[in-house]
């Protein structure tokens, strides 16, 4: 406002007096300086003074709060060996495949080819299958001369009704589950911390279930097709997740720690820069007190997860597979069926077949001509061993087989009927079957989670370290070695450097290092030429991975740097208790 | 004549004890009585004077001035204040960050006990005023305009001394326009009334210390760093390099409007006797405020935990107190031709500065995850006491055309121990004076003056959070020339 500066001005004019210049600037104002680049790559010779700081910010039970936008910041591996628990799907698969089988044609039309094969799969009736070209083929002929449909038969055979479903879907859902889902290695075993009970880190997943990690939570589960995709041999099974957004805001991790918060001052010999070297590596046993009960708390998993849409995929062999024709051996026979992988439709179907086949009881089902003579018999006994017999020239009857065979066989052809009547039927090694599980709820018990992250987190250092980074991410440059103080009250005029460990690199938003650990020299030395290390790993304050030096003004030590540059550092009169001057000379 | 014995009677010099002018993040101010401007008019100048500067210190006065007057000067006046600051606290290590105690054996800075180094500022102030009368009926009524600097506290210590979380530098103007008008009732008795517009002007700077800043506790507190911070930090955790960090008030300008009364009764041609009243003002100065946060503590180190500043925060700043009131008893008495005295008391309500609000705004002050918003308002106490100011003057004419005056005074100090500060070093002051006037024509007049004060050295050894314990001595000069003219 020009007022009230022109009005001091006019006064002391008014007054014949100077007073008033203070007016314009009487105090020195506040001046903060350009800091501009740093003086950079020194060349061999040349001499930059640095200082270093060394000051400590104890928090104690600072409590922070960590979103999934923080989270998202940790290490993917950190996260994905995050368990929370295994969630049995018996019960999500059994609802998905009741909703399948009874959406409405309209609705099942909508559906992708691979969707529609499960149906079919599900749908399959003695009323609805073609028998041709299996081993019940001969039983139509069989069937006409007593005047009776085929699918009264075969309903017979399998003791239901002639439009009941031929497999009971708890029966696909315990099979897709046991075999399919429990022949994936990452639904077998989860990696978790080191234990005297777990020496390698691999822990048991309950059957029938999925490991659920705080990845899922994190990123929204989409790394269930990565994880539950192709591994090893497995061809996977799951082709596609999403996960419910709904109360993303309301996640939250929240952990106490205990620590120095501020970073370590030290030097990048490279670019003569003071960087700082996050500190929270280095004190990482002391930084969470497992004591406490609130150490960790988490809010927004109170009730349950959502998992919006997860797509299954079965994979279809590409031939055939007939069904056995011999009793041997036994158990189950000599189906090329059983051979195959645990993951194949095919073998799916054939145990779906078999855990059918244990629901008939030991029976024989006898059919008469008009005239009351007894035209065939058909049979299964207590092992699912199948036979029909004719009496009369009625032709021949299908080959005795295990029920298991038949149906199979059953099942393989109705799966290749047309998607539509009149249709072209799908060729064989095409049929994949696919159903996709929607809404799936995942209930939760957040003590028994807690407890559990609390338990994996405990017990994983570098978990642990990745949280507390995320948490106090301060590193700043790329220092070459830093200024450390002991704890240690005896000690505490010491100064030392360290020079920095892997551990020490800083770290890119998906947390991986900014740069390679590319050191031929770590350490100090006397020389030089780095013939005479000066430092070493002595314990001080729990560490023992930081080459260390004690230091006093006067000395002269020499470093090398990422660059293989080596400095001559000379340690100049202290500028506080707390502070350290160093002349870097850069020697070549 | 020039020196009738009216024009010559009133000298007295009335207060000036305004005090004032802290800073907000400045938890303290830099002015008190003892900064005061130290004159008003000459030194022949009060509140029983018929001069033109009655329309400060009475403009009732003004009622028996009978011809138009010109009267202005010009007054240089220099001080010697000086400060040896008492630790009597303990303190920690500058360079260490120990924020709650007990302190750490090895963290106690052995240096930080007993005096430390003096420190001394030279204010050298050119100060002047001009007064104008015009009387527009003659010995009835009398109107003034009068532009006039009361106060002015020009102070500069060591920017690194122990004093410096106290004050390093203060530039403090308040300059008076004043419309006055004085009637005279009755041969004997006049009233005068003046109203004012105040213009203050301040810049000040000095070393903020964070660790006596309650937002900044709380939010280390949110931080989970249980901490003493705030304004009753114990000397312990006070005073850290890293915590301390250079602030300026610039270019603050305050508005103002007040007014003054008086009242004249001549009970005898003898003897003259007047009562006035200065009202106080709301001040509110508002300027600038710039802070160096150019520490990695403040700009990158606690980034992750929301504790980021820029380099240099700058924005908004205001500073409110109310000036007080005062009330003025006098007297003159002519003993003869040559010889009069004359004399005042007065009474100045300085109970009512108790604090000083001061306020920051700046978005770059906030640091929303420590609950620190953009505004920061700071109150810092000063409890100050009202305060007595007696003077006499003994005015002798050797002829006609000559005046001579000797004065002594005292003021009692507005600062209690608990508050002072080299901010406003004030203290008991003895005030003296010397003074002349020539009448060079009939309708021309030259003055000079020299008046001088100091206060009793005062040793302060139970400043609250020993701020302010320690020494303080000050000592002003002050030389004046004024020219009057008669029209």
């Amino acid at each position: 406002m020009p007022a009230p500066r022109i009005l001091p001005f006019a006064l002391s004019l008014a007054l014949g007096l100077p007073l008033a210049l203070g007016a314009s600037s009487c105090v020195q104002a506040i001046e903060v300086p350009d800091e501009g680049p740093g003086p950079g790559e020194l060349p061999v010779g040349a001499t930059t003074q640095v200082e270093l700081r060394y000051l400590r910010l104890d928090v104690k039970n600072f409590e922070q709060a960590l979103d999934l936008a923080a989270l998202r910041k940790l290490p993917r591996k950190t996260l994905d060996e995050l368990w929370l628990l295994d969630f049995d799907m018996t019960s999500s698969v059994g609802f998905v495949l009741d909703e399948l089988a009874a959406l409405s044609p309209a609705e099942a039309d909508e559906l992708t080819p691979a969707a529609q094969n499960m149906r079919k799969l599900l749908s399959m009736t003695a009323d609805n299958v073609r028998l041709e070209g299996t081993k019940l083929e001969d039983m139509i002929a069989l069937a006409g001369a007593v005047g009776l449909p085929p699918a009264r038969v075969l309903a017979a055979l399998m003791q239901t009704g002639v439009t009941d479903n031929a497999i009971p879907f708890d029966v696909v859902a315990d099979v897709f589950l046991d075999l399919l889902l429990g022949s994936h290695p990452n639904a077998q075993q989860r990696k978790g911390p080191v234990d005297a009970a777990h020496p390698d880190g691999l822990y048991p997943i309950t059957p029938r279930s999925l490991p659920i990690t705080l990845g899922d939570v994190v990123y929204n589960f989409e790394s269930l097709p990565t994880r539950f995709g192709p591994v090893d041999e497995h061809p996977g099974f799951v082709i596609a997740a999403t996960g419910i957004t709904k109360g993303e805001d309301a996640f939250k991790m929240y952990v106490r720690v205990n620590l120095n918060a501020l970073p370590y001052k030290g030097v990048d010999l490279t670019s003569s820069y003071v960087a700082s070297v996050n500190s929270t590596d280095s004190q990482i046993a002391r930084v969470f007190d497992f004591d406490d009960p609130d150490w960790m708390r988490i809010e927004g998993l109170k009730d349950e997860l959502e998992i919006a849409e997860m797509t299954v995929r079965i994979l279809e062999n590409d031939d055939f597979i007939a069904g056995g024709s011999a009793r041997e051996p036994a158990p189950l026979g000599n189906s090329p069926a059983w051979d195959l992988p645990d993951w194949e439709f095919e073998r799916l179907i054939i145990e779906m077949a078999r855990k059918r086949t244990e629901l008939i009881g030991d029976h024989c089902d006898a059919y008469e001509l008009g005239t009351g003579v007894n035209a065939f018999e058909a049979c299964v006994d207590g092992t699912g061993w199948t036979e029909m017999t004719t009496f009369t020239d009625i032709g021949n009857p299908p080959p005795p087989a295990y029920f298991w065979d038949v149906l199979a066989e059953v099942a393989q052809v109705r799966l290749h009927d047309p998607i539509s009547p009149g249709g072209t039927p799908i060729p064989e090694g095409e049929a994949d079957v696919e159903f996709t599980l929607k809404n799936i709820k995942i209930p939760l018990d957040e003590p028994a989670i807690l407890a559990g992250i609390k338990g994996n987190l405990s017990a994983n250092p570098q978990a642990l370290a990745d949280i507390t980074e995320l948490l106090n991410d301060n590193s700043d440059g790329d220092a070459d070695f830093y200024y450390y103080r002991p704890d240690d009250a005896a000690a505490d005029d010491d100064d030392y450097l360290y020079f920095i460990t892997a551990d020490d690199l800083r770290v890119d938003a998906e947390g991986e290092p900014v740069r390679p650990y590319s050191y031929a020299h770590p350490g100090f030395y006397a020389d030089a030429g780095l013939a005479e290390k000066l430092s070493d790993t002595a314990e001080i304050d729990g560490d023992t991975t930081h080459e260390k030096l004690k230091v006093s003004p006067g000395q002269t030590v020499y470093v090398e740097d990422d660059a293989g540059h080596v400095f001559k550092v000379e340690v100049g009169e202290k500028p506080a208790r707390s502070s350290l001057s160093l002349a870097l000379t850069r020697v070549r | 004549m020039p020196f009738t014995s009216r024009s010559f009677i009133p000298r007295l010099h009335l207060p000036l004890a305004l005090a004032v002018l802290g800073f907000m993040s400045l938890p303290r101010a830099a002015m008190a009585s003892g900064l005061d401007a130290p004159m008003v008019g000459s030194g022949q100048s009060g509140p029983t004077t018929r001069d033109g500067a009655a329309i400060h210190w009475n403009p009732a006065n003004l009622a028996f001035m009978k011809k138009g007057e010109f009267f202005g000067g010009l007054m240089l006046v220099a001080g010697d204040i000086r400060y040896q600051r008492s630790y009597n606290g303990t303190y920690q290590s500058p360079d260490t960050l120990q924020f709650k105690t007990p302190l750490d054996a090895q963290n106690i800075d052995p240096t930080k006990a007993g005096p430390a180094n003096q420190v001394k500022a030279n204010p050298v102030a050119p100060l002047g005023n001009i007064f104008i009368v015009l009387p527009p009926i003659k010995n009835r009524l009398v109107f003034g305009l009068g532009l006039y600097v009361p106060y002015g506290a020009p102070l500069k210590f060591d920017r690194n001394g122990p004093q410096a979380y106290q004050l390093q530098q203060a530039f403090i103007v308040a300059s008076y326009i004043t419309a006055s008008a004085g009637v005279r009732l009755h041969d004997k008795v006049s009233l005068g009334a003046g109203v004012s517009y105040v213009l203050g002007f301040a810049e000040l700077a000095k070393l903020q210390d964070f660790g006596s800043v309650k937002e900044f506790g709380d939010g280390l507190k949110q931080l989970g760093q249980d901490n003493d911070f705030g304004p009753a930090a114990p000397t312990d955790v006070r005073e850290l390099s890293t915590l301390g960090r250079p602030i300026a008030l610039k270019k603050a300008f305050s508005h103002g409007v007040t007014f003054n009364v008086g009242v004249t009764v001549n009970p005898t041609e003898k003897l003259s006797l007047a009562l006035t009243y200065q009202h106080g003002a709301k001040m509110n100065y508002r300027g600038k405020f710039a802070i160096d946060m150019n520490d990695p503590f403040f700009t990158q180190d606690l980034a992750p935990q929301g504790l980021k500043f820029k380099p240099l925060v700058q924005g908004d700043a205001t500073l409110r107190f109310n000036l007080p009131k005062r009330i003025t008893l006098a007297a003159a008495y002519d003993i003869n031709l040559r010889w009069r005295v004359d004399g005042f008391i007065q009474y100045v309500r300085y109970s009512e500065v108790d604090a000083f609000t001061v306020t920051t705004k700046s978005p770059d002050l906030a640091q929303p995850k420590l609950g620190i918003g953009e505004s920061l308002t700071v109150t810092l106490p000063r409890n100050w006491k009202d305060t007595v100011w007696v003077e006499a003057s003994a005015r002798f004419r050797p002829t006609e055309r000559l005046l001579l005056s000797a004065t002594l005074g005292y003021q009692s100090s507005a600062s209690p121990d608990k508050t002072i500060d080299t901010a406003s070093p004030d203290g008991n002051r003895l005030i003296g004076g010397l003074g002349g006037g020539i009448n060079v024509s009939p309708r021309v007049a030259l003055y000079a003056d020299a008046r001088f004060q100091g206060i009793i050295p005062r040793k302060v050894t139970t400043s609250e959070y020993d701020l302010g314990n320690g020494t303080y001595k000050l000592f002003l000069a002050t030389i004046a020339g004024h020219l009057k003219v008669r029209f």
